[in-house]
């Protein structure tokens, strides 16, 4: 059976995320006064087979930290259906 | 932070008896606060406490020097009116940790450093040293490093136009990033940080802090540990959009004369910059907590002082200018705040929730531990001897190992990392990366209103960063000298003339008496051939523990990185129009050998390829010749009798041959050399390194009507010309016994990296 | 050559780096009077400007999608409405993207196909002459001028590109040195090697490599003065 997982990646609160910034300061001079903070992230798909190894999130989770994201910055949140 | 805990070994980089010595100063035990700020300041990084002794035995004056160290970057008079401001700096161990951020930020951080005397950066150049290159995790850091360059230079509009990048086992755990940048300015347009007065608004101008890189000054300057992120620190993040609206708004406050005195904030930050600029200035400051701008909140003072968040600046202005400073940063959409005040009082008082929190003395924070650290000789030294090279059977193959050279990643093109830096922007770029040095003409016309074009457009400026650190571990002393010829040379085979140089000194850990030795003896290699080239050292940076304590199996150690000295140099023409490059030009051309080939294998990749075996000692160099060699081939080239140069270093003459037939983007060309060796061994002849020589081609007319005046030029300089060969197409011959064809040889060059 | 009486203006973001040359060739290399325009600056519209570049650089960083934030501000809509009136509008590089990104001219910039950042010489085959950026370029020339950029790889569906060949707004194509239209003279990917298109009316044209980075032997090239030299001479036969 194929799933997918759903990965999220953002940059842990206190790095500072100048896309998000640069995008904030667009909206605000646009008129959009309602936009208090803009966060830009990741968003990556993956199709996986359900295989006999361990689950899959543990392996999402493990390409998640390994592979997508760097630790020091990134945080990441996975969802699988 | 944790309460203090009573120190056991180093604490925040601290040794105990730094510890100590803090406490001695302040009559008591330090608090976090003023720990923090301690071990900033008298961290290696900011202190240069291991270093300094030796510096100052360096020459930083006369010929074009305008400002020599201390200040962000040193200042070098190019002419009318004009003045260049350059300066190296290294950001090895963020570089580690996060190649993208790292070495982004450590490009952002010079540039900042430039731009803050007042120039308009025009050129960045970089050294990037990697692990072997077959090593799994080298890929990586050399995509993320040059990605990383490219992202903030590009951004920046400031072009990448040249650099080295090495491979070596011996960066496998410790990749070095050493990032070189150059402004131009206007002679009487120079910013210092040392002209605050009393009275001045000290100013807060950039991004807003953030917890980014707490204790990178001290990170910076401790061995990589076995349980690395035992201190929770954050990467730092660089915004180059940020930076050039930073760029634009300190440069437009300049213009406008809004500015007293201003410092970049760098390693440790408002730690570093208010300190440094209350020092130089002999003033004192306050400083208000409350009024700076924060990303993250909550932020305690001590986090807020040593935070290295990247795009910012303190500035010192007059008082009734700060409205119109602010207006010039609200313009670019900028933090600007009034947080403090240049006092007399040497101290800086900090203020935090609307009340004085601390008071810190400036001299006591300032001057810090100097150490001469215990030196000696290394053991491994006494293995290093000269090259018996009749101990080794010459290999049947000698074309097999030509072909092994030229496609050594350390020799072949680097094409693809440098085509991801933008080098054309800016419309000065003359002679692109990828030959000897960088050539770029003053094309800067920066201002509307034309108020900063130079009066003189034919000039022009050669740059190049070099550094041989095999040879800096087989004899630093040579190693160290070896650095500054071999810039010398790039620029003079262009036609140019050495005039200014910045050094960046990347070493392990000098608390190693083996290390210190060799430190010592690279800077008085550096300084020897300062001396005699006449390029004053009018900037620079140390960075030590390049180290990571690793663990195989049962066992640990610590993995080093070679004693590794980077120059950066600058040479100036006079005529950009009469730029040579090294390639050759037409077939028929006649190929000649300028100066000497003595023939030393020692520390050769030639010894290394064929017999496994580098680690003998290099060939001495003789200044005296160097220097007379370089005039000569300056004055040959400004009669315009030559069509190339190119210097032999590494891969030896078969190599400075091979690319130079190689590299014309026009045309694929070839040479027939034949020499009489004179009994020497043609590996010898073929892959001897660093020899000081040139390889140079001519039209006839050199052995023709032009004799007779070149003959003249040789014999005043008493240096030696020979002709050896003559360009062909196609393919190269020597003496019969190398037979290759130019093409195969070419897609090997351009295709290794 | 005394091209003072035309006047150019120059639209800066924050971000923009290719202003400075872009101001400097045309004023210093083809005598004509250029500007700058603050994207913030308070103007009614652009009317006084014989024609309007938009030059490369990084506008707000490129964050987001490159051009993406720039295609959004104000004075986009008196450059919008300076071109529906007729006027002449370059865009270079990220000018390009802006252009794509306000709607001015159609389809996407995707990233290079070899994911990397490329600086580096190409050469550019013209299509249609009859523009007011290409009518004094010579037939049958081929030109060479250098790219420097991340996202260049144009893309755009079957109807656009059909709309774009009908209309001959592919105005030039990346080939190699002999002017052969060829894969592996493509440095980007870029849909069928376009390197610059322009609208419908052949006034608004984008173009990924630099012309004023080659506009003067010293640096390799004078191909790129040909687009200035095709405006100016555009303007002075109208």
């Amino acid at each position: 059976m194929t799933k997918k997982a759903f990965i999220k990646i953002t940059l842990k609160e206190e790095v500072l995320d100048p896309q998000g910034k640069a995008v904030l300061s667009v909206l605000k001079s646009s008129g959009y006064n309602n936009v208090k903070d803009v966060r830009v992230g990741k968003y990556i798909e993956i199709d996986m087979d359900e295989g006999k190894s361990a689950s899959l999130k543990d392996e999402a989770e493990d390409i998640s930290e390994k592979v997508l994201s760097n630790p020091l910055i990134e945080e990441f949140s996975i969802e699988i259906k | 932070m944790n309460k203090t805990e009573k120190p056991s070994g180093k604490l925040f980089g601290l040794a105990i008896d730094e510890y100590e010595k803090i406490s001695e100063l302040l009559g008591r035990e330090p608090d976090d606060f003023e720990l923090g700020i301690f071990s900033a300041m008298w961290s290696e990084h900011c202190s240069y406490k291991s270093s300094k002794v030796y510096l100052e035995t360096l020459p930083t004056k006369g010929g074009k020097v305008l400002i020599g160290p201390g200040e962000n970057a040193g200042v070098v008079d190019f002419g009318d009116g004009d003045a260049l401001v350059f300066k190296m700096e290294s950001h090895n161990h963020p570089s580690f940790i996060e190649p993208f951020q790292g070495s982004a930020t450590g490009v952002g951080g010079i540039m900042r450093d430039i731009f803050t005397m007042g120039a308009r950066p025009v050129a960045n150049l970089n050294s990037l040293r990697f692990g072997s290159f077959s090593h799994h995790r080298t890929p990586y850091y050399l995509s993320e490093v040059v990605k990383g360059i490219g992202f903030y230079g590009n951004c920046m509009g400031v072009p990448t136009v040249g650099g080295e990048v090495v491979f070596d086992e011996c960066y496998n755990d410790n990749i070095l990033v050493n990032a070189f940048t150059i402004g131009i300015a206007k002679k009487d347009g120079i910013f210092l940080s040392s002209e605050c007065e009393i009275g001045n608004t000290v100013v807060y101008v950039g991004s807003a802090t953030g917890m980014d890189g707490i204790h990178g000054a001290t990170m910076a300057s401790e061995e990589f540990d076995l349980k690395k992120n035992k201190k929770r620190s954050t990467v730092q993040v660089g915004d180059p959009f940020t930076e050039k609206l930073l760029l634009e708004a300190c440069l437009e406050a300049m213009k406008k004369k809004l500015i007293v005195s201003i410092q970049d904030m760098g390693a440790a930050g408002l730690t570093s910059s208010s300190f440094e600029m209350a020092d130089k200035s002999e003033k004192g400051m306050i400083i208000d907590l409350d009024a700076i701008p924060l990303r993250t909140f909550g932020m305690t003072p001590v986090e807020m002082m040593l935070s290295e968040s990247q795009e910012r600046m303190l500035i010192a202005c007059e008082r009734e200018k700060f409205e119109l400073l602010k207006a010039v940063f609200d313009k670019w959409g900028l933090n600007c705040v009034n947080a403090g005040e240049v006092i007399k009082e040497k101290v800086i008082k900090f203020y935090y929730k609307s009340k004085i929190y601390k008071t810190l003395d400036i001299d006591t924070v300032v001057n810090g531990p100097e150490y001469k650290r215990p030196v000696k000789k290394p053991d491994y030294l006494k293995e290093i001897m000269p090259v018996k090279i009749n101990n080794y059977k010459i290999p049947e193959n000698l074309n097999d190992i030509a072909v092994k050279i030229v496609t050594h990643p350390n020799i072949a093109s680097k094409r693809t990392v440098f085509t991801q830096y933008d080098y054309t922007i800016g419309t000065a770029t003359v002679v692109p990366p990828g030959f000897s040095a960088a050539v770029l003409r003053v094309s800067g016309n920066y201002e509307e209103e034309n108020k900063n074009k130079s009066k003189n457009d034919s000039k022009g400026f050669l740059l190049n960063v070099n550094g041989n650190s095999k040879y800096a571990y087989l004899d630093p002393f040579t190693g160290g000298m070896l650095a500054v010829v071999e810039c010398a040379r790039n620029i003079t085979a262009c036609g140019g003339s050495p005039a200014a140089l910045t050094d960046c000194l990347n070493f392990a850990s000098p608390e190693d008496p083996e290390i210190m030795w060799q430190f010592a003896e690279v800077v008085k290699g550096i300084k020897s051939a300062a001396i005699n080239l006449n390029t004053p050292v009018i900037s620079g940076n140390v960075s030590f523990y390049n180290e990571t304590a690793k663990k195989e199996g049962d066992k640990t150690y610590v993995s080093k990185i070679y004693p590794t000295p980077v120059i950066g140099m600058l040479g100036f023409i006079k005529d950009i129009g009469k730029i040579i490059t090294p390639y050759f030009k037409e077939e028929g051309d006649e190929i000649y050998l300028l100066g000497e080939v003595k023939g030393n294998l020692g520390g050769s990749l030639y010894m290394d390829l064929a017999y496994g075996n580098f680690r003998q000692k290099p060939a001495d160099l003789d200044l005296d010749y160097e220097v007379r060699l370089q005039n000569c081939l300056r004055s040959l080239i400004d009669k315009g009798f030559l069509k190339s140069a190119a210097d032999v270093s590494e891969g030896g003459i078969f190599t400075a041959l091979a690319e130079s037939a190689i590299t014309n983007p026009e045309k694929t060309l070839g040479f027939v050399v034949d020499y009489d060796i004179k009994g020497r061994r043609i590996d010898e002849f073929l892959f001897s390194e660093f020899e000081q020589a040139f390889i140079v081609t001519a039209g006839k007319e050199l052995s023709g009507s032009q004799g007779s005046i070149a003959a003249e030029i040789l014999t005043e300089y008493g240096i030696k010309l020979e002709k050896i060969g003559m360009v062909k197409k196609d393919i190269m011959k020597i003496n019969s016994i190398i037979n290759l064809k130019s093409g195969k040889i070419k897609k090997g060059y351009y295709s290794v990296i | 050559m005394n091209n003072k009486n035309i006047k150019a203006g120059i639209i800066v973001f924050p971000g923009s780096n290719c202003d400075f040359d872009v101001y400097r060739v045309l004023n210093e290399v083809f005598d004509a009077s250029a500007s700058f325009i603050w994207h913030k600056d308070k103007i009614k519209d652009l009317k006084k400007y014989d024609f309007v570049v938009i030059p490369g650089g990084f506008s707000y960083g490129d964050y987001l999608r490159s051009g993406a934030l720039a295609a959004r501000s104000p004075v986009m809509e008196l450059v919008k409405d300076y071109a529906l009136d007729g006027g002449i509008v370059l865009g270079i590089c990220n000018g390009f993207q802006i252009l794509l990104e306000t709607g001015l001219l159609e389809g996407v910039m995707l990233t290079n196909n070899s994911l990397k950042f490329e600086c580096k010489d190409v050469y550019l085959k013209t299509l249609n002459f009859d523009t007011p950026f290409t009518c004094a370029i010579k037939r049958d020339s081929v030109l060479k001028m250098p790219i420097a950029h991340h996202d260049g790889n144009y893309f755009a569906t079957g109807g656009i590109i059909n709309d774009l060949n009908k209309k001959v707004g592919v105005i030039f194509k990346y080939c190699d040195k002999e002017g052969n239209i060829t894969d592996k003279s493509n440095p980007n990917g870029s849909m069928h090697n376009i390197a610059g298109i322009s609208n419908k009316t052949n006034n608004v044209m984008g173009l990924m490599p630099h012309p004023e980075r080659s506009s003067e032997k010293i640096l390799g090239s004078e191909d790129g003065g040909y687009i200035f030299r095709s405006i100016i001479k555009y303007i002075k036969e109208k």
